[in-house]
Parts: C-alpha cells; sequence; structure tokens
C-alpha cells in the first residue's frame, strides 16, 4: 500500500480580531472512505486548545478570532482510494479576513493506496 | 467530411482505449453500450439493463457489421454529480440508499447516433436515466472488508496525527513557512511511517469491487430523433419513450430484473402509435468470470392502434471481457417483427469502450 502525499497547504489566515466566528468545513469527495482529524495550538509544546474528527461536509465551529488569532490549525485528512482512484478534498475556512477555499484532488497510484491530506493555518492579525 | 471525422473519433477512442489496456478499471461503469439513447436506437446488447453505477463520462463505440467497416453507432453518456460535483460525495451518501443521494448520483445524461452510410439516414437519441432504489448496501463479504478498512484507516490517521505533531523539525518547517523543506521532509516521513494495521487496510481494500446487492429500481426517458437523407432541417421525432427497471441483484452474481415501458412511435403516413413493454431479464455474471449470460423477453402490445398485434421479443445474450473495457457481445433471438436476427455475423456486437474520469470498480 503506497502513502501518497497530496499538495501541502501552509498559509497564514489573516483574522479581524473583532470577536468574528471561525469556522471549518472539509468536503471529501468521489465517495471514497476517509478519516480526518483537526487540532488547534499556539505552538508544538503547547497542548490542544481545540481538537476533533472531521465528517465531510460537517460544520466545525473553532471559536472567536480573538481567542484563535496566535495559534496554528492543523488539519490531517487520510482518504483510502477504495472506489476508484481519483480522490479529492475541499477545504473552506471562513470567518476571517477573506474566506480560503480550495480544492486538492490526487490520484492514487493503486486501489487501495492512502492519499494524505494535509493543510496548516496560522490565524494572524490582519 | 464524414468519413474523416468518424476515423479521427474512432482512431482517438482506440488510442485511448490501448493506452488504457493496463488501466485496473473494471466493466461493470463501462458495460454497454446500454445507456438509454443507445436503447432508444435499438443498438444496446439488451433491452433491460441492469441498474449499475455511473461512470463520470462514457464514450461506447459499437460495431454489429463487419470488423474492418468504421462503426456507425456511437453513444456518450455523462454523470453530472460524478463529473461536475465530485467533491461533494462523500462516502456516507455513496454508500447509502437515500432518496435523494440515489436520484442524484444515479443521474446520467446520454446522446447515440446511428447512421447508415447507404441511405444517409441519420438517428440520434438523448436519454435521461435516474436511479430510485439502488439496493441495501454493499454485499456481505465487501461490507465486511469495508468495515475492517475503516477500522485500519481510523488507526493509521490516528498514528500519523499523533506521529506529526510531535514533530519537532516537521512543526518547526511549517512554523517557519519553509514549504517546500516541509514538503520534501514530509515525503521522506511518509515513506517511513506505518501504523500497526496498515497491512490489514492493504489486505482489505486491494482488488475490491464495492458490489451492491438487493432491490434495484432505475427510472429512463429517451427520444428518437430521425434525419432522414442527413438533412438537419428534415429531422422528426420518430420516438419517445419512458420505463422503469428494476430487479434483485444477488449475492452470487445472479440477476432478475423487470422492465416496464411505455413508447410512442411515428408511423407510416403521418400515423402515430403508442405500446406498452413488459418484460423480464435474467443474468447470470460470476464475479471472478469474464463471461455473462443473459436471457430476456419482452411483450409489446399496442395501446390504441387495432391495426397493429401485439408482438413480443426473446434473446439470449452471451458478452465475454477479454480486455478491461473491451467486450464481445453475441445476441440471438426473436425480434418484435418477427425475424430471427444474429445482429451481424457469429460475433454480433463488438463494443470498443473507453472512458474518461474515475474508473470504480463497483456495480
Amino acid at each position: 500500500m503506497a502513502k501518497i502525499p497530496a499538495p501541502l497547504i501552509n498559509q497564514k489566515y489573516p483574522v479581524r480580531c473583532d470577536g468574528s466566528e471561525l469556522t471549518l468545513k472539509v468536503h471529501i469527495g468521489n465517495g471514497q472512505m476517509s478519516e480526518g482529524r483537526y487540532y488547534v495550538r499556539p505552538n508544538m509544546k503547547s497542548p490542544d486548545t481545540l481538537n476533533g474528527q472531521i465528517e465531510s461536509g460537517k460544520l466545525i465551529a473553532l471559536g472567536k478570532d480573538t481567542d484563535l488569532h496566535g495559534q496554528r490549525l492543523s488539519i490531517l485528512v487520510t482518504v483510502a482510494a477504495a472506489n476508484g482512484k481519483d480522490t479529492q478534498v475541499q477545504f473552506i475556512l471562513s470567518g476571517g479576513l477573506n474566506d480560503f477555499n480550495f480544492t486538492l484532488k490526487t490520484e492514487a497510484g493503486n486501489q487501495g493506496d492512502v492519499v494524505i491530506y494535509e493543510a496548516y493555518f496560522r490565524f494572524t492579525k490582519s | 467530411m464524414k468519413k474523416i471525422f468518424l476515423i479521427c473519433i474512432f482512431s482517438g477512442l482506440s488510442a485511448g482505449y490501448l493506452l488504457a489496456q493496463d488501466d485496473e478499471c473494471t466493466l461493470e461503469l463501462l458495460a454497454a453500450p446500454a445507456t438509454p439513447a443507445a436503447t432508444m436506437l435499438g443498438f444496446s446488447p439488451a433491452e433491460i439493463d441492469k441498474p449499475r453505477d455511473v461512470s463520470d463520462f462514457l464514450v461506447s463505440v459499437a460495431n454489429s457489421g463487419a470488423l474492418s467497416q468504421l462503426p456507425a453507432n456511437y453513444a456518450v453518456e455523462i454523470a453530472p454529480a460524478w463529473l461536475f460535483a465530485g467533491n461533494k460525495i462523500s462516502y456516507s451518501s455513496f454508500s447509502g440508499n437515500k432518496l435523494s443521494d440515489n436520484l442524484w448520483q444515479g443521474l446520467t445524461l446520454s446522446a447515440a447516433v446511428r447512421s447508415n452510410d447507404i441511405d444517409t439516414f441519420t438517428q440520434m437519441a438523448f436519454g435521461l436515466k435516474t436511479s430510485l432504489l439502488r439496493g441495501r448496501g454493499f454485499s456481505g463479504d465487501v461490507a465486511k472488508r469495508l468495515a475492517l478498512a475503516q477500522e485500519a484507516l481510523r488507526d493509521f490517521t490516528d498514528t500519523l496525527n499523533y506521529r506529526l505533531k510531535n514533530d519537532e523539525r516537521y512543526n518547526q518547517l511549517l512554523d517557519d513557512g519553509l514549504n517546500e523543506e516541509a514538503e520534501a521532509y514530509r515525503i521522506k516521513f511518509f515513506n517511513n511511517f506505518n501504523s500497526e494495521k496498515t497491512e490489514m487496510l492493504e489486505e482489505q481494500l486491494h482488488d475490491i469491487r464495492l458490489t451492491r446487492t438487493g432491490f434495484k429500481l432505475d427510472l429512463t426517458a429517451g427520444i428518437v430523433q430521425d434525419f432522414p437523407g442527413g438533412r438537419f432541417e428534415q429531422r422528426t421525432v420518430s420516438r419517445a419513450g419512458v420505463w422503469l427497471s428494476g430487479g434483485y441483484e444477488g449475492e452470487k452474481g445472479i440477476s432478475f430484473l423487470f422492465m416496464t415501458r411505455y413508447l410512442h412511435s411515428a408511423g407510416y403516413q403521418e400515423e402515430t402509435y403508442s405500446t406498452f413493454d413488459g418484460g423480464a431479464r435474467f443474468i447470470y455474471a460470476p464475479a471472478e468470470s469474464k463471461f455473462t449470460a443473459s436471457g430476456e423477453a419482452i411483450y409489446r402490445k399496442p395501446l390504441q392502434s387495432e391495426a397493429l398485434p401485439a408482438s413480443w421479443r426473446a434473446t439470449l445474450n452471451v458478452e465475454y471481457k477479454f480486455r478491461p473495457a473491451m467486450s464481445l457481445n453475441f445476441s440471438w433471438g426473436r425480434n418484435f417483427d418477427g425475424i430471427v436476427t444474429r445482429n451481424g455475423n457469429v460475433i454480433a456486437v463488438l463494443s470498443v469502450f473507453s472512458s474518461f474520469g474515475n474508473k470504480r470498480k463497483i456495480s
């Protein structure tokens, strides 16, 4: 079984720091089997301030931007290519200065391979 | 000009086929040309189509005559949900049997062309099909394997999440925004990463075919336009119909299907007539075999015209899948008009299929 890395998303996500609610939605498409995790931390050695599992299409309330500012959101989605070889994941992050809405598509080499999607967003003050 | 166009299409499809020979796709999604449009034009191997999951995009070519000739029958089918909104099809909605998911994910639009160079008569058909019911779920063995695979993937993800979370070097690269270095680091990281259940995941998903069992039901509609003399301005609608087909698909590759169809046709001298068809089909398609055998019988009853007698059609079909996306079909039987047919020579239909989009092992 090959582990196929999808392109990495690692970027800043400017927030207004006015108490806006930040939300995350992840769509895992093509009818593929998947698992997803997310967590928020100020830095690597800190405990998680928030974590949980990702369900395709389900909105996750991350909290107010005033609380999240200076922290990093980490998202890991693994997609097992059971239904053909095409996989795609759409990341929608809302509530900041601009919405982030991006779809990554990666083809597995063979049926049964696992495609690994990772996205990291550092909440910075705009 | 038309010849050149057909040569281009056929060459393209053949090249696509040659490139796709090593592809792992199975014929379930490329089976046919059982698109509604092809059925309306009468070059589908069987009248009663097996309800099936769909391919994003399917082009099929049927050659019923001499193999050295260019095929005269073409069909194209698209599944809008998979082609344009695949990102919104989650695993739970795909594996379930909810009506709204069935309708949208099972929706296909098809078009087919049948032409005859001798009297330059061209027919074009358009079809629409959707799934009302698509079975109670995946077959017992497949469901068991998927559950084990899901468990293994959960373990894989938790372990990977923990390791990534606690990898100091990787997190430093991410925090510093050194994406190229982070990308290179993670590739090495993944190559060396394994969870306890990686082997189980591989074992369960290897060569899995997502076979649905239970009661399935499709709703289909189609319309045919004739172009006598190959002239666009002389087009007429010659046939339109709507039909329900469904049946039970068992775990051992045995299916019983039925079909009820209303057809409205234009006859000679402006006369029109409607017919009601009712029929059944039995299919034996062992999971690991390249052979599929089926038999179908359809009774046709005219609804208005008393001049037309009731008629019936019965055929036996044998299909041999000799390459991925390529099969030989042989049909023998009695058509509605009472003529014993053999759709060509000993091999009745040789179809060359090429498909773009994802190729899924489902049926």
